[in-house]
């Protein structure tokens, strides 16, 4: 199926065990030795389903049982026919994999490799359909959405983080995840009132308290009202009230 | 409710009532119209605020950023909350319990968890904003990033350059 094999394998993060460097695409190695089927297909019998396919077909993978669901039952039945049987094993030897619409596109683009790169933009565009058809009926976090990608508003994910998250969590956590995050997390109002202490005591190191106190006073870019630090040195505390 | 105030109190309570009664539409994105009851649009101060300034209560207010599912259920938000009296204790449980559930279920769909926080922060709903972002906020915290792009079910696309800062980052701090 082309909606649901050629990406979704390498989208969504099929659970437990996570590749190093690219967890998000953990399913890829494997997709890549699958991905044959689908390169193979011809350009012209692809557009001509696009405008139909967009969103037309959801799949939610659960342990061995699939689930298909079609909101285009037509486009579903053209596609299995065409490839669905190469895609089912590929799917069956997937312990969990949810599948979503729309990627399959990128894969006749470009290669692997730079299809990750590129993927945010297009997923937007052509994952958007699919990804909340099936997010919209109660499917699982592992598939790949959109929403909180690079469409996530950072406004909002600055109130979500300011306050509520600790500033230690943020710069370790929710500003690594991906591009919309990070710039979401460099936003000044979310440094404005920062406790650091409680990492302050566990790393318990003054040059390194010192080093964050300088990068948390940066990153607040004029705006930081409350810093609550410990063990900081004079250095620091001198750059703070500088600034 | 024997006291002055409890005077004044009955009397806000009855231009509640009032107030409570008259009906007004929303109507999400897709054109659905949602007809609720005003207490219950009053949770919205988008909307409180249109309706006291005036007039347009009878058009309706169409609603462009929101569509009809998630319309659907912030107004079930609205009309807990809106309709229902949390005087008591028990009330306030029971209403404590509503939130729960709520939020229960959208969490365990993060993609409509995030409709529902759009649409809270665009109708100013506060009650349903601070519900919503808390849940959030508690499913990234003690989160690696890769488990937080697990949760979200958001994808890696940091560039080179951003993982070269993360690990200049990883060495200062």
């Amino acid at each position: 199926m082309r909606r649901c094999g050629s990406s979704s394998g390498g989208r969504f993060t099929g659970g437990g065990g996570q590749e190093g460097r690219w967890p998000g695409f953990e399913g890829k190695g494997a997709r890549g030795e699958r991905a044959a089927p689908v390169v193979k297909w011809s350009h012209a019998e692809a557009m001509k389903k696009k405008p139909r396919g967009r969103g037309g077909a959801a799949f939610t993978g659960d342990g061995g049982g699939w689930m298909r669901r079609l909101e285009e039952e037509e486009a579903g039945l053209e596609l299995d026919g065409s490839c669905w049987g190469s895609w089912s094993e590929a799917a069956a030897t997937r312990a969990s994999g949810t599948a979503i619409g729309g990627a399959g596109e990128h894969v006749r683009f470009r290669p692997e490799a730079e299809a990750k790169r590129a993927r945010p933009f297009d997923a937007g565009e052509w994952g958007g359909g699919g990804g909340g058809e099936v997010g919209g009926d109660g499917g699982e976090g592992r598939m790949y959405e959109w929403r909180w990608t690079e469409a996530v508003s950072p406004e909002i994910l600055a109130l979500i983080l300011r306050g509520r998250v600790d500033a230690d969590e943020v710069a370790r956590g929710a500003a690594r995840v991906c591009r919309a995050w990070r710039e979401a997390a460099a936003a000044p109002d979310v440094w404005g009132d920062v406790d650091i202490e409680a990492w302050c005591r566990r790393v318990n190191c003054r040059p390194r308290a010192d080093a964050a106190v300088r990068r948390l006073v940066a990153l607040a870019r004029g705006t930081l009202r409350r810093l609550s630090a410990y063990r900081v040195g004079d250095a620091a505390l001198a750059y703070v009230a500088a600034s | 409710m024997a006291t002055g105030s409890g005077a004044a109190a009955a009397a806000a309570d009855a231009e509640e009532k009032e107030s409570g009664s008259r009906m007004i539409t929303l109507t999400s994105n897709e054109g659905k119209a949602f007809v609720v009851t005003e207490a219950s649009a009053r949770q919205s101060a988008t909307i409180r605020s249109m309706v006291d300034d005036g007039g347009c209560v009878d058009k309706g207010f169409p609603l462009p950023n929101v569509d009809s599912k998630t319309l659907a259920r912030v107004i079930q938000y609205c009309d807990e909350h809106g309709n229902k009296e949390a005087h008591t204790v028990d009330e306030r449980a029971a209403l404590a319990k509503f939130d729960k559930d709520f939020i229960a279920e959208l969490d365990a769909d993060k993609a409509f968890l995030y409709d529902v926080t759009m649409a809270a922060n665009y109708l100013h709903i506060q009650g349903l904003f601070a519900l919503t972002t808390q849940c959030i906020a508690d499913t990234i915290k003690g989160k690696t990033p890769e488990e937080i792009r697990t949760a979200f079910g958001i994808e890696y696309d940091l560039t080179a350059q951003d993982e070269e800062e993360i690990k200049e980052e990883d060495t200062h701090a």
